[in-house]
């Protein structure tokens, strides 16, 4: 059975070190530096913009400073989405060619490294399934929003599980253009997302659904995760990453 | 779940500045994701365009080439579709959630007149 390496090192209070973080384990691991990865990693109030989203455009500073909620963006495409301590975040780093994404297809990449979030999440009681493009839904609500790409050797995949989340705040901090609104038939972000929480009807904690996922990893695709840290190359890319990107409002926020 | 709803122009926008006239459009793919174009044309020609949204391109840094593309492109469908789908061929970029198509629509609802405001 393949082993890969589980990573559970966040920094709550510093989304930039987050999103660097984020990046140096796939060049790593697509550079044959580090093992293939899971991490899972929380943000607080922290809103992050896809990398072809325009900040202006779709946050609300306003709200943003009232919430003391942060801005950051990410590598990867797609959609803006809201972090906060009830929001646990997971990312997959598999070297290019790897037998469960032997295709470059990101649709695919998508359905099939949400597999083991949407298995993790069943385990727990919650009617997941995996929605197109690139969302985890119950009863037609979303509860997590995946994003990823094909890249430095990498085939990478992270998504983001509403636990139990301040949907409260999510609607306010983010501009929701009336198009996609529209389109979906539906009136507000809160009424078209849930949380882990909501759907099971009582408290549960963002460790207990990064145990059930970690078991519907390692089920679905058949691998032992084994706890591991960052080697010293992923350290310093991360800290290099964090000097010359994700600390810069050029790249968080001048799209 | 997806509706077909081809031209969404809510966003719309012009203003004309000496004979430049800035132009903003957000469009939704339908089942797929958001264009969001703002436009410099300058006598029926691109000047520049930024396009934004909440799509999928890999590599990420072939759109910055795709927005060079269309500098001094005329703002026609046809002239339009030659060059996005150039585009995709030369770079092998793959979008998710918009297709070639989808981008050419979506700069074309940026024109004025093309979607009813």
């Amino acid at each position: 059975m393949e082993t890969w390496r589980l990573v559970d090192l966040e920094y709550r209070d510093d989304p930039f070190m987050n999103m660097s973080v984020e990046e140096a384990i796939p060049r790593a691991v697509g550079e044959g530096k580090a093992p293939n990865t899971v991490r899972f990693w929380h943000n607080s109030n922290t809103i992050v913009l896809g990398c072809f989203q325009s900040a202006p455009l779709e946050v609300n500073f306003d709200a943003c400073k009232e919430t003391g909620t942060t801005v950051v963006r990410r590598f990867t495409g797609g959609g803006a989405v809201y972090h906060d301590a009830g929001n646990l975040n997971y990312a997959i780093s598999l070297r290019k060619g790897h037998p469960l994404v032997p295709d470059m297809d990101l649709q695919l990449v998508f359905q099939r490294l949400s597999e083991g979030a949407v298995e993790g999440l069943r385990g727990l009681g919650v009617n997941a399934e995996f929605q197109p493009i690139n969302d985890i839904q119950v009863e037609g609500k979303k509860v997590s929003g995946a994003a990823g790409s094909i890249r430095w050797g990498t085939v990478f995949h992270h998504g983001c599980v509403l636990v139990a989340s301040d949907l409260s705040i999510l609607g306010r901090v983010l501009n929701v253009p009336q198009v996609k609104l529209a389109d979906r038939h539906v009136a507000s972000v809160q009424k078209r997302v849930t949380t882990i929480r909501d759907e099971l009807g009582k408290d549960v904690t963002t460790r207990n659904v990064r145990d059930g996922m970690v078991r519907g990893i390692e089920s679905s695709y058949n691998v032992r995760l084994e706890e591991g840290t960052l080697t010293k190359t992923e350290l310093s890319t991360a800290n290099e990453l964090y000097d010359t990107k994700y600390s810069k409002s050029a790249w968080n926020l001048e799209k | 779940m997806t509706t077909k709803v081809e031209t969404n122009g809510d966003r719309n926008s012009a203003m004309t500045n000496g004979g430049r006239t800035l132009l903003s459009a957000d469009y939704k793919a339908p089942g797929g994701k958001l264009l969001r174009v703002r436009l410099r044309e300058t006598g029926g020609r691109i000047e520049s365009a930024k396009i934004s949204g909440d799509f999928f391109l890999i590599p990420e840094d072939s759109l910055a080439k795709l927005e060079m593309m269309l500098e001094d492109v005329p703002l026609k469908e046809e002239e339009l579709k030659l060059l996005v789908d150039r585009f995709f061929r030369g770079t092998g970029a793959q979008g998710l959630g918009v297709t070639s198509d989808d981008f050419v629509k979506a700069i074309l609802a940026a024109k004025p007149g093309e979607s009813g405001f």
